[in-house]
């Protein structure tokens, strides 16, 4: 039995792993093609888990935001911390005065957000990060029931967040540009000149490049998004801005840093557009 | 079946654990990997098959969880650590009270580092960054912290009983 409590033997030993091996070889195969199955089951545990880890999530938030005052180390992270307070305890009080009723709305008009101009959004919660160390995702507290889709784009206050990946009925996962999986085609704003920006697995940078050697490309330029036709996303909205410029004669292209444009340090909400790409 | 029933139990609640607790508490943006202590737990306590089986489970547990990444990679990484750390629990175990510790310091090293190289191999996706030496650093001083309380747990899901070495401790 395979279960049994003492080791069988070595044969039988490397029997298993060599079976196991073979298991998670055929799921990362049926994965990459997308198999249904796999894609609803991955669906179906993002929704079993949203209620089971927000449960658990409130029990431990003192627990959690006790510990990230305590390893924070800027005043920026602390300066999140408190307006994350400010808004939870503005959602719950929300009815009981005009002033706290003023003080939500100018907060939910930063997200307002001018770049997007007539697309429909939907307004969501960070309910958590990354699940792992390689999880450069977040979860949002909507889903399929308020129209969220994948490949969505998503945006916060300073542009370009990323893009849903996964969608439960009540629960989306959102992949994040700093993904070292995601690419955006982008230009420079005001300027000619297309390239593609990468994810680093890194927090706020990103990587540009196949930009024309031609390309007038300097420090501080505002990169947005081509919106080129099949692009996953809609046209001029800011994704960052250049922190320094390579140029390669051999390959003849420019390649530079960029920091976001969105802060992706503590998201409170964000903005999903309902906006599919042009087949 | 009542110890694959106490090993599901045993990986669903740190599956639980790692979603709902772990999660929020992450150190420079590093959380610690309580499905790798569990695999690497479950191969000091319990054996090479034991291991592999138990890793194999947490690392499908971790795979559903991360809505972005490849299905199967956290599977088959903790799989082969889980099967190795069990080929070396007799002498590591036996040896010393620390040496598990020890055991399971490297052991995720060799997790993450695992998980990077296959990641590029079957993902095309390049995670060795400047974000992988913290990664290592606090999922390390994680498993030496929880790794004794995890091989208690672990012994109790496989049903074993601690052996003559372990009773003169």
């Amino acid at each position: 039995m395979a279960m049994s409590r003492r080791s069988p033997g070595r044969s039988r030993s490397r029997f298993t792993l060599v079976l196991l091996v073979l298991s998670s070889i055929t799921l990362l195969t049926l994965d990459s093609r997308s198999f249904g199955p796999l894609e609803s089951a991955r669906n179906a545990v993002l929704g079993f888990f949203a209620p089971v880890g927000d449960a658990a999530e409130s029990a431990f938030r003192p627990v959690g935001d006790a510990w990230n005052g305590a390893t924070g180390y800027d005043d920026l992270r602390d300066e999140n911390e408190q307006l994350r307070q400010q808004v939870l305890e503005l959602e719950g009080q929300l009815t009981e005065g005009e002033a706290a009723r003023r003080e939500l709305e100018q907060l939910q008009g930063q997200l307002d957000l001018p770049f997007v101009g007539e697309i429909p959004q939907v307004k969501a919660r960070v309910v958590t990060g990354g699940i792992t160390n390689f999880d450069e995702t977040i979860e949002i507290d909507k889903g399929s029931s308020s129209g969220i889709a994948v490949g969505m784009p998503v945006v916060a206050g300073g542009g370009l967040v990323g893009k849903i990946v996964r969608v439960a009925d009540d629960r989306s996962a959102v992949q994040l540009l700093t993904d070292p999986a995601s690419n955006v085609g982008v230009r420079v704003s005001g300027a000619p000149g297309i390239g593609i920006v990468q994810g680093q697995g890194d927090e706020q940078r990103l990587r540009a490049s196949s930009f024309d050697i031609t390309t007038e490309l300097a420090v501080n330029d505002l990169l947005i998004t081509a919106g080129a036709r099949r692009s996953d996303y809609p046209p001029d909205i800011p994704v960052g801005r250049v922190t320094s410029v390579t140029a390669d004669d051999a390959s003849l292209e420019k390649t530079a840093d960029v920091e976001m444009e969105a802060n992706l340090n503590d998201l409170l909400y964000v903005t999903v557009l309902q906006w599919q790409p042009t087949p | 079946m009542k110890v694959a029933i106490q090993v599901g139990l045993v990986v669903l609640s740190a599956a639980v654990l790692q979603r709902g607790v772990f999660s929020q508490l992450g150190m420079a943006g590093v959380v610690i990997e309580v499905l790798l202590i569990v695999a690497i737990a479950a191969g000091l306590s319990a054996g090479d098959q034991a291991g592999a089986i138990t890793g194999f489970a947490a690392g499908l547990s971790l795979d559903l969880l991360h809505p972005d990444g490849p299905l199967g990679l956290f599977a088959l990484t903790y799989a082969i650590v889980g099967w190795f750390v069990g080929r070396y629990q007799s002498s590591v175990v036996r040896s010393s009270r620390w040496l598990p510790v020890v055991a399971a310091v490297v052991a995720t090293i060799g997790a993450n580092v695992l998980y990077v190289v296959l990641s590029l191999l079957v993902d095309q996706r390049d995670l060795l960054t400047s974000r992988l030496l913290p990664v290592i650093l606090v999922t390390s001083v994680g498993s030496a912290v929880l790794i004794l309380p995890a091989v208690r747990v672990l012994r109790w899901a496989w049903d074993v009983q601690p052996d003559l070495a372990m009773r003169r401790r």
